[in-house]
C-alpha cells in the first residue's frame, strides 16, 4: 500500500513536467509573452525600456530552454513571486483561497453524489414508474439548461426577490455557511441532471448482469439484490465516473465564486487571466493540477476497496 | 424430503408458454411444453441453442426477464401447487430452497465482488435458521463436500481467484447446500474444458445420488445425456418434438430431428465415416409457418407437413411420445 | 417423392421468409436507422434540429434585414417590452437592437461553433487514438502520457487560456475545444482499436495481405462509427453550454450576438425587470439542448443497444 502511493507519487513527476510544458508552449512559446508585457504596464509607463525591464525580470529574454527549466523549478518550490497586481506573494494568495474553495465544493459535491445516487438508486428499482418517468425528465431538462442561466436565476428569485437566502458576502469561519446554502443548492441542481441518468443506466446495467439471475435464482429479494449486489458492483463505474467529473468542480466553483463573491481559488484565477497575472494564472493552474491528481491517487486506493479483482500492486 | 403423495410427479409442467415480445414480433421460445420431474429422477432436456430449454427452466424459478418475456399460459406445479399462481415472496421461499439451479457460465453468474463463502452462507440466510457461525461452517463443509481442498481458503476468496471448474464447483454447492428436492442444471459444462466437464458431471451425478434430489439436466451435448439421464425430452423451435426412455430414445428414435442429432454424434471406431448433419438452420422463431416447424429441413417432409402443425403422440409405449406427421394419420 | 418436396422449398427459400419480414437482410447500420426512425421521440427532436440548421443558415445571410435589425444600434428604442410590435417581437436590448433577430444571429454562433470544434475534434482522437492502439508499444507509451497530461489539466483553464492569448476569434475558440476535447474519445478508439487487433477478422486480413492503413480504414474504423458520431453529438452539446461560460468571462466570440453573450449581457439587466435578451436566448438553447440530448441518446440507443455508459459528462 505504502509502495504503491510512493510509486503513485513518484509518477506524478512526468506528469507534472508535462503540465509544465503545456504552460510553457501556451505562454512562452505561442507569444503570450509580448502581450503579457504589453499589458502588465500601465498605459503611460508603456516605454520600451521598461518592457525591456520586465522582460528581464521575468526571464522572458533568455533561450526557451532555458526558460523551461525555470518553470519547472517555480513550479516544484512553489515559488512563483509575487503577483504583480495584488503586490503580494502567491504563495500567500494561494492560501488564502484554497480552503474558501473547499467549503464550497466539498460538501456540495458530497451532498450532490449522495442525494443523486439515492435517486437513481429509487429510479432503477422502480423502473417505468412515475419516479423513474419524472427524474428522466428532470435530467434531460437538467442537461439542457446551461449553469449560468440556473445561477443567474437562482440567485434573482431565491435570493434577491424572495430574500431565502444572502445575495452575495462572505465571513471568514464557520458564519461562512450562511453565504454558502444558496451555492451549494444551486450546485447540486446542476449536476444532478447528469449524475442521475448516469448513475441509473449504470445500475439497469448491472441489473441485467448473470450474477443478479443467480441471486434471484438463490430466492433473494429484489430489495436485497439492489443493495447487496448491484449497488455494491456498480460502485466500479460509478467511481470512474466520479472521478472523471472533477475538473468540472472547477466550471462550477468558478461560476458560483464569482457570482456570490466567495474568496476562493476560482474567483483568483479568472480574476489573474483578465489582469494578465501570469504568476498567479500559473499557480492557480498548478494547484488544480495537483488536485485532480491527487484525487486520482484516492480513487485508485478506492478502487482496491470497491473491487477485489484490482491489487495495488 | 424427496417423498411426495405416490403417483404425483414431484414438478408437474402443463401447457407452459413463455413470449418474448420483442420488437421484430412475438417470439414463442416456450410453447405449450408440458412434462413432468418425479422424485429423484434425472431428466434431460435437448435441443440446439435458442430451442427454449433454457427459457423453460428459467420459467420455472421465475427468472424470465418481464418486459420483453412473458408467461402467457400454462401451470408448473410444484408438490401440486401452481407456481405462476404463487405470491412471489413465497416463490423466492421455493428458489434456491427446494428449486435450485445451476447456470452455464461460472464465470459470471458469480458475483465478482463478494467472497465466494458469502455467497453460499448468502442462501442459508435466507432459507435456514442458522446462526452466522453455523451458517458460515456449513459452507465450508459444502465446499469441502463439492472436491474442493482447502475450503477454508477458497470460501474466502473471490470468483476471478478460482478457476472455471472452481467456480462450477461453488455454483454447484450453493445450489445445493439447502438440500434442494429438484436441481435445474442449465448447461452446466458447456463453459468448461473437455476434461473438467467429466468431473463436473460426475460430481452432479455423485450430488445426485447423495441428496436424492431430482436433476433436470439442459444440454446440447447428447454424450452428456447418454451417461447422465433417465429420461430425455428433445425440443426444437419451443415445442417438445419427442419424449421417452434414455435407451428408447438412443436406440429407436422416432423424429427425424432426433434421428438427425443421433446420426450427427461422431461416434470411435469408425474413422473415414462422413459425420451427418442435418441440412438447413433453425427456423426464425418470429412468425413461424403453420406447419411443423422442422420440415423445411426435414427429409422426410411431405406437403401435409407443411400446412398442419403435428400432435404429440404415443409410439411403441407409454413413454414414448413423438411429434410427427408421420406417426399417425 | 418425398425427398422431392423438400429440395424445391429449401429452393424457394425457407418458408419462414414467405412473408418478407423487413429485419431480414440488413446491415447494422440500416437496422439502427429503421430503429431510430420507429422512436417517434427521437425524429422529433431530428426535425427540431433540422429547423436549427435552417436558421443558422438563415443567419449567415441578411434575410429580412436579420443582421441589420440584430447589428444596428437605435438608442431611441432601448428595452422594448417583448410582444408590443410585431416590428420587435422579443422587444430590444440595452442599444435598441432587435432581439428575436439577435437570438437568430446568435443561433449561427453556436451552431457553427460546435460543428467547427467537433470536426477538429475527430479526426485529432481518431488518429491518435487509432495509432495509439493499432501499433501499441512506444507510440501508445507517448500517446498516453500525451493523454494524463491533457487529462491533469482542466480543460477549461486552457481554453481560456488560448483564447486569451490567441484572441477572441470564432477559429480560436473551436480549436481551444478541440484541443481539450479530444481525450475522451480517443482513448475509445484506443481500446477499441487493441481488442480489435486480436480478433480473427483483422488477422485474416492480414493474411490475405492488406497493410496496416488499409486495415486501420477499413476494417476496425467502420466498428466504431458508433462513438465517433455519439460522442461528436455530446460534444456539440458540451461546446454549446461552454460558450456560455466564456461570454461570461469575456472571451466568447466579439462582436457578434451568441446566446452566451445575450444571456452574459442580461446578467445587469435582470434587476430592472428586463428578461428579454435572457429569456430568449436561453429558451432557444434549451429547446435545442433537449433536442440534440434526447437525439443523442437514442442515436446511440440505436447504433447499438449495449453501448450505454461508454460516453461519459461532456463539458458544464
Amino acid at each position: 500500500m505504502i509502495n504503491y502511493i510512493i510509486r503513485r507519487l513518484l509518477n506524478l513527476i512526468p506528469i507534472i513536467l508535462g503540465v509544465a510544458m503545456v504552460f510553457f508552449l501556451i505562454f512562452n512559446v505561442i507569444g503570450g509573452q509580448e502581450k503579457y508585457l504589453y499589458n502588465l504596464l500601465p498605459a503611460k509607463s508603456r516605454t520600451a525600456e521598461q518592457i525591456d525591464f520586465y522582460r528581464s525580470k521575468y526571464g522572458l529574454d533568455r533561450p526557451f530552454f532555458v526558460q523551461y527549466f525555470d518553470l519547472v523549478k517555480q513550479m516544484v518550490t512553489f515559488d512563483f513571486g509575487k503577483s504583480e497586481t495584488r503586490k503580494l506573494p502567491v504563495s500567500t494568495l494561494i492560501k488564502r483561497h484554497v480552503p474558501n474553495s473547499a467549503k464550497l465544493t466539498f460538501p456540495a459535491f458530497f451532498f450532490e453524489i449522495v442525494i443523486s445516487l439515492t435517486l437513481a438508486s429509487l429510479a432503477a428499482y422502480y423502473r417505468g414508474s412515475w419516479l423513474d418517468r419524472s427524474l428522466t425528465v428532470i435530467s434531460v431538462i437538467g442537461m439542457s439548461i446551461p449553469m449560468l442561466v440556473l445561477i443567474m436565476l437562482g440567485q434573482q428569485f431565491l435570493a434577491y426577490r424572495l430574500g431565502l437566502f444572502p445575495i452575495s458576502g462572505w465571513v471568514r469561519g464557520i458564519g461562512a455557511v450562511r453565504y454558502l446554502v444558496l451555492p451549494w443548492i444551486l450546485w447540486c441542481l446542476v449536476s444532478i441532471g447528469y449524475d442521475i441518468r448516469f448513475f441509473r443506466t449504470t445500475l439497469l446495467e448491472e441489473a441485467h448482469k448473470d450474477y443478479v439471475r443467480t441471486a434471484k435464482a438463490k430466492g433473494l429479494g429484489s430489495r436485497t439484490i439492489m443493495v447487496r449486489h448491484i449497488l455494491r458492483n456498480g460502485m466500479i463505474p460509478i467511481l470512474t465516473y466520479v472521478v472523471m467529473e472533477i475538473p468540472f468542480l472547477l466550471t462550477g466553483a468558478l461560476l458560483l465564486e464569482r457570482f456570490f463573491s466567495i474568496p476562493g481559488i476560482g474567483d483568483l484565477m479568472v480574476n489573474s487571466i483578465a489582469s494578465y497575472d501570469y504568476p498567479v494564472l500559473k499557480a492557480t493552474i498548478l494547484v488544480y493540477t495537483l488536485f485532480f491528481v491527487g484525487f486520482m491517487l484516492i480513487t485508485d486506493i478506492l478502487y482496491a476497496l470497491v473491487d477485489p479483482r484490482v491489487r495495488l500492486s | 424430503m424427496a417423498d411426495t403423495a405416490a403417483g404425483a410427479p414431484l414438478l408437474d409442467v402443463r401447457g407452459l408458454k413463455t413470449y418474448f415480445h420483442t420488437e421484430e414480433g412475438l417470439v414463442r421460445a416456450v410453447d405449450d411444453v408440458s412434462f413432468s420431474v418425479s422424485s429423484s429422477e434425472v431428466l434431460g432436456l435437448v435441443g440446439e441453442s435458442g430451442c427454449g430449454k433454457s427459457v423453460t427452466a428459467f420459467s420455472i424459478l421465475d427468472l424470465i426477464p418481464v418486459p420483453p418475456g412473458r408467461i402467457e399460459g400454462g401451470e408448473i406445479l410444484f408438490r401440486g401447487k401452481d407456481l405462476l399462481k404463487t405470491e412471489s415472496h413465497e416463490r423466492r421461499r421455493i428458489s434456491g430452497n427446494h428449486i435450485s439451479m445451476i447456470f452455464q457460465e461460472p464465470m459470471t453468474a458469480l458475483n465478482p465482488v463478494m467472497m465466494v463463502g458469502s455467497q453460499i452462507t448468502e442462501v442459508l440466510k435466507l432459507h435456514t435458521l442458522l446462526d452466522s457461525h453455523d451458517r458460515w461452517e456449513k459452507a465450508i463443509e459444502m465446499i469441502a463436500k463439492v472436491g474442493i481442498s482447502e475450503p477454508r481458503k477458497t470460501a474466502k476468496s473471490y470468483p476471478h481467484e478460482l478457476s472455471g471448474g472452481m467456480r462450477q464447483r461453488i455454483m454447484i454447492a450453493m445450489a445445493l447446500v439447502c438440500d434442494p428436492d429438484i436441481l435445474i442444471a442449465d448447461e452446466p459444462t458447456t463453459a468448461l474444458d473437455v476434461t473438467i466437464q467429466a468431473q463436473i458431471l460426475e460430481l452432479i451425478k455423485a450430488m445426485q445420488r447423495e441428496t436424492s434430489a431430482a436433476v433436470i439436466l439442459i444440454t446440447h451435448d447428447l454424450a452428456v445425456i447418454a451417461e447422465t439421464v433417465n429420461r430425455v425430452i428433445v425440443m426444437y423451435a419451443g415445442k417438445i418434438v419427442e419424449s421417452g426412455d434414455v435407451k428408447t430414445i438412443f436406440t429407436e428414435p422416432k423424429h427425424p430431428y432426433t434421428q438427425g442429432l443421433l446420426k450427427s454424434i461422431p461416434v470411435l471406431g469408425e474413422p473415414g465415416k462422413l459425420l451427418e448433419s442435418i441440412k438447413g438452420r433453425v427456423p426464425n422463431l418470429i412468425d413461424l409457418p403453420p406447419g411443423c416447424h422442422f420440415a423445411n429441413r426435414c427429409p422426410f417432409a411431405r406437403e401435409r407437413c407443411f400446412e398442419e402443425h403435428p400432435r404429440l403422440v404415443e409410439v411403441d409405449s407409454d413413454e414414448h411420445e413423438v411429434r410427427c406427421n408421420l406417426y399417425y394419420d | 417423392m418425398s425427398t422431392t418436396i423438400a429440395t424445391q422449398v429449401s429452393g424457394a427459400g425457407t418458408v419462414s421468409e414467405k412473408k418478407p419480414n423487413k429485419y431480414v437482410g440488413k446491415s447494422p447500420l440500416q437496422l439502427s436507422i429503421l430503429r431510430l426512425r420507429r422512436n417517434r421521440l427521437a425524429m422529433v427532436s431530428f426535425w427540431i434540429l433540422m429547423v436549427y440548421v435552417v436558421i443558422s443558415i438563415a443567419g449567415n445571410f441578411n434575410v429580412f434585414g436579420l443582421r441589420t435589425a440584430a447589428m444596428e444600434f437605435s438608442l431611441d428604442n432601448r428595452y422594448v417590452a417583448p410582444f408590443q410590435t410585431w416590428q420587435h417581437i422579443f422587444g430590444t436590448d440595452n442599444f435598441g437592437r432587435d432581439v428575436f433577430a439577435r437570438v437568430i444571429m446568435g443561433t449561427r454562433v453556436s451552431l457553427f461553433l460546435g460543428a467547427a470544434a467537433g470536426l477538429l475534434m475527430v479526426p485529432l482522437a481518431i488518429a491518435i487514438g487509432s495509432l495509439s492502439g493499432y501499433y501499441g508499444g512506444f507510440v501508445d507509451d507517448i500517446m498516453m502520457y500525451v493523454m494524463s497530461v491533457v487529462v491533469a489539466i482542466p480543460a477549461l483553464l486552457i481554453i481560456m487560456s488560448l483564447v486569451q492569448i490567441m484572441g477572441r476569434t470564432f477559429f480560436i475558440i473551436a480549436l481551444a475545444f478541440a484541443v481539450t476535447g479530444w481525450v475522451g474519445l480517443a482513448r475509445v478508439i484506443r481500446g477499441s482499436f487493441m481488442q480489435a487487433r486480436e480478433y480473427e477478422y483483422v488477422l485474416a486480413a492480414r493474411c490475405l495481405g492488406a497493410g496496416d492503413a488499409r486495415i486501420i480504414f477499413k476494417h476496425i474504423m467502420p466498428n466504431l462509427f458508433h462513438f465517433v458520431i455519439v460522442r461528436f453529438v455530446l460534444n456539440y452539446v458540451g461546446v454549446i453550454k461552454s460558450e456560455v461560460l466564456l461570454a461570461y468571462l469575456g472571451l466568447s466570440v466579439i462582436g457578434v450576438p451568441s446566446w452566451g453573450n445575450m444571456i452574459d449581457e442580461s446578467k445587469l439587466e435582470l434587476m430592472a425587470n428586463n428578461w428579454q435578451n435572457m429569456i430568449a436566448a436561453t429558451l432557444f438553447m434549451f429547446v435545442f439542448l433537449v433536442a440534440l440530448n434526447i437525439f443523442g441518446d437514442s442515436l446511440r440507443d440505436a447504433l447499438d443497444p449495449k453501448l450505454k455508459n461508454v460516453i461519459n459528462r461532456v463539458e458544464n
